[in-house]
């Protein structure tokens, strides 16, 4: 006897892998239930998320491409041979874990040294703010007319700002320190402002492309841009530590928590933007 | 030069679909119509990507129908083609009878 339902891992994979096109979904609905066989549903449902999965695919490349140019663009004032001697030392250091979600761009003092993790750390405190705070809870039609959008943002820069400053002093210490590397070449209030403007303009980069993302339908921005970080900084940072597998390990772990963040975070700008129900 | 957003082959199949079937076009509908046409499978995801590529043109417009149970609850999404889409179509058919024609050999081929 034929089922009226077709196989539910199909449904499941179209559901989370695909765009969720609800439309779509009920036609193939329609279509089995009047008499499609399931290895038409399959066929269906793998060339759907084929063509929703071609665009992130082609996004992520360009983002990596980005990544890798930005890895040699470093902060005015800094000492490139000083921060590459550097970054072949972080692996063996407690800023490894750093270093990796940011592509090595940290330990290089590249301008993209924040990475995206700002942006995490912002949404995680407004979700938790959004859940005590009723005027977070306003309806917009779109996105960065929205409260829990605008306070993201705010706090992602204010987030970049301490962060920035906190490597800039950290860069300068390392250079008073005699017998160590010079990775400043005139510290000062200069090189202070300076890193801190470019590395938040960094990384509100990153995160304008990856609300431009999630906008455009393409896929989880956030998530995106983190995985496409880690990739580009896995193979030098995990290469050089003397434990890879617990370190990977460690990775996945970050990986999964980044994953449940960007999710809540689509999902509350998403129940946002849906009008209200009217009785 | 200005620049205009060309219909691609499957676009153009597409619109033609959507002019034919009138005020029923949605998903089950138009491809049935474009597998009856080309005696090929045709893959739904496709056809909903043609179909926002024209929306992103302006060349059609979509709006959502009741959910209904037969779709587990979803509501049918129907596109009509806009002036600007009809527009579009009837200059690509002034170009391929254009070309059509100039080619002796296919000459007989068109009415």
């Amino acid at each position: 006897m034929r089922h009226t339902e077709p196989p539910s891992a199909a449904t499941w994979l179209l559901t989370h892998l695909g765009r969720r096109n609800e439309s779509l979904i009920g036609d193939l609905l329609e279509e089995y239930r009047r008499g499609r066989s399931s290895n038409w549903y399959w066929r269906q449902v793998v060339a759907a998320i084929a063509v929703d999965l071609g665009k992130p695919v082609l996004f992520a490349l360009a983002i990596f491409f980005i990544y890798r140019i930005a890895a040699h663009i470093q902060v005015p004032g800094a000492n490139g041979e000083a921060l590459a001697a550097l970054g072949r030392t972080a692996g063996a250091t407690t800023l490894w874990k750093y270093d990796l979600v940011t592509g090595g761009n940290l330990s290089h003092a590249t301008i993209f040294a924040l990475g995206i993790t700002p942006y995490i750390s912002a949404s995680i405190v407004v979700q938790v703010m959004a859940l005590v705070w009723w005027s977070l809870t306003d309806r917009r039609a779109t996105p960065w007319q929205l409260p829990i959008v605008r306070l993201t943002w705010a706090t992602a820069i204010v987030l970049c700002v301490i962060q920035a400053a906190g490597i800039a002093l950290f860069l300068e210490r390392l250079t008073r320190i005699p017998g160590t590397l010079p990775l400043v070449f005139s510290p000062g209030w200069a090189f202070r402002a300076s890193t801190i403007l470019t590395l938040t303009a960094g990384s509100a980069c990153l995160m304008w492309i990856s609300d431009e993302l999630t906008g455009r339908r393409i896929g989880n921005g956030m998530l995106l841009i983190f995985i496409v970080a880690l990739l580009s900084g896995v193979p030098a940072t995990l290469m050089s530590r003397a434990d890879p597998i617990a370190s990977m390990a460690q990775v996945a772990g970050t990986l999964g928590i980044v994953a449940l963040t960007s999710y809540g975070y689509r999902r509350a700008i998403e129940a946002r933007q849906r009008p209200s129900v009217s009785a | 030069m200005a620049t205009r957003g060309y219909l691609g082959n499957f676009e153009l199949m597409v619109m033609l679909v959507l002019i034919r079937l009138g005020d029923d076009a949605y998903g089950v509908p138009i491809s049935h119509e474009l597998e009856a046409r080309t005696g090929r499978e045709v893959a739904l995801g496709s056809v909903y990507a043609a179909l926002e590529r024209l929306e992103g043109k302006g060349f059609v417009s979509s709006s959502l129908g009741n959910p209904t149970s037969a779709r587990g609850g979803r509501a049918k999404r129907y596109f009509r083609v806009t002036a600007k889409g009809l527009r579009e179509v009837r200059a690509a058919q002034r170009i391929f009878t254009g070309l059509w024609r100039s080619i002796p050999t296919l000459k007989g081929g068109i009415a």
